[in-house]
């Protein structure tokens, strides 16, 4: 029997949280500091979002004047690009690969036609390339290719945001939903799973650990069909374009939660699990960097994809 | 693979009401055709499960359809789905939100 005196084990700190209207809905920095210091935390994620929005600000399709709307607005198919659309861009180069194709910046078309309730547009050859170099990023696109970032751009951001915070215990940046986590050895963080049928209400908890002796980067994302839609009973539509047709893609699914290694991957594997739908997701989600996944289905079936037990409590 | 043990109160994670264990759970099972058809052969076999619920034709060949590889097996109560199976189960009833960071659509009212 051990004769050593038991430890006092100081309380975990608390988080800090400072939130913001942001990007259409709400941001969150969410940070545990070793330092009691709760002040000089809460600054840091003040700069963070300062940061924050203005990557935001060039990014959006819903200011006339932001980079985006600018190349979308311009008939030029050759375009220098500044370096945080060019970022988000070579993301979402490799999104649309790493996805089969399922994520596709460059459906805005699609997407303002599933607003209107008018016909869906085929994806004609959405032809789109970049090249970075040290100094700049050049695009290179077909005539009319126009792009919609929306979760692309917010799971970046997520990403983005939490590389900028060092030194702390634990960090999360809920970018209206799409969270990036760090996570430094032997810590742990609960998230909700929002319901999307009952507000404020969770329908579960992910528990994400470092068991690790390193530190540990989670990311996680939902996407669905029950906020962005319009119309209704069979004119409904919602904004989840499906490449293949053009228009809201026809699934059975109304919401997906993605456990990744990054918050901008959880996200691509959100939305790609419900345009596939049920029968094709599974698969679909079999890659690297997928570590779990809750699907909720339109008759309120809950599916738990392989490796998900540990995550949920 | 046992279901992880539910939380205990107290811990900061609230506990739900488990789903009807005298429910029917489905698994669903992907995999290639091959193992697809040894999966079905291996749950068909046991005289102790119930009857698998047809969710697929096998097509002819030469048909010009297309095979899907899925199949939907109906566990009894208390049988553990197969590694590598996808679950699904009537989703469990809501909680009030007691964690700070929550996953949601864009754009959800908080």
């Amino acid at each position: 029997m051990s004769s050593a005196p038991a430890r006092a084990h100081a309380p975990r700190p608390e988080l800090v949280s400072v939130e913001r209207p942001m990007l259409g809905g709400r941001v969150g920095i969410h940070l545990r500091a070793a330092t009691p210091d709760h002040l000089e935390v809460a600054r840091a994620a003040s700069r963070t979002l300062d940061r924050m929005e203005t990557w935001a600000a060039r990014l959006t399709r819903f200011d006339p004047q932001s980079e985006l709307s600018r190349l979308n607005a311009s008939p030029t198919t050759t375009v220098a690009i500044g370096p945080t659309l060019g970022a988000v861009l070579d993301w979402a180069r490799a999104a649309e690969a790493a996805t089969d194709g399922v994520v596709d910046a460059a459906l805005l078309d699609q997407r303002l036609a599933a607003e209107a309730g008018a016909a869906a547009l085929l994806p004609a050859h959405r032809r789109w390339s970049l090249l970075r170099g040290p100094r700049r990023t050049i695009l290179e696109r077909g005539s009319g290719v126009r792009f919609d970032l929306d979760g692309i751009a917010k799971g970046w951001l997520a990403d983005r945001a939490a590389c900028l915070l060092e030194g702390l215990a634990a960090v999360a940046i809920d970018a209206d939903g799409d969270v990036a986590v760090r996570l430094d050895s032997g810590e742990s963080l609960p998230l909700g799973v929002a319901d999307p049928a009952n507000p404020g209400m969770d329908l579960a908890i992910i528990q994400l650990r470092n068991d690790t002796p390193v530190r540990q980067d989670y990311g996680v994302a939902t996407s669905g069909t029950t906020i962005h839609r319009w119309g209704t009973g069979q004119a409904a539509r919602h904004h989840l374009i499906d490449p293949r047709t053009g228009g809201p893609a026809s699934t059975d699914l109304v919401q997906a939660t993605i456990v990744a290694t990054s918050a901008r991957l959880a996200e691509a594997f959100a939305k790609t699990a419900v345009i596939v739908g049920l029968d094709a997701a599974p698969r679909a989600l079999r890659r690297p960097g997928i570590l779990g996944g809750l699907l909720l289905t339109d008759d309120r079936r809950s599916v738990t994809l392989p490796g998900t037990e540990r995550f949920v409590a | 693979m046992p279901r992880p043990a539910p939380a205990r109160p107290g811990h900061g994670i609230p506990t739900r009401s488990r789903p009807d264990p005298t429910s029917h759970r489905l698994a669903i099972g992907f995999g290639g055709l091959a193992a697809a058809s040894a999966l079905g052969a291996a749950f068909l076999a046991p005289a102790t499960t119930a009857s698998p619920v047809p969710v697929a034709a096998v097509t002819a060949p030469d048909s010009g359809l297309v095979q899907r590889d899925i199949q939907y097996i109906q566990l009894l109560p208390g049988q553990t789905p197969p590694a590598n199976a996808a679950v699904a189960a009537q989703a469990p009833a809501p909680t009030p939100r007691v964690v700070v960071v929550t996953t949601r659509q864009s754009g959800t009212k908080p």
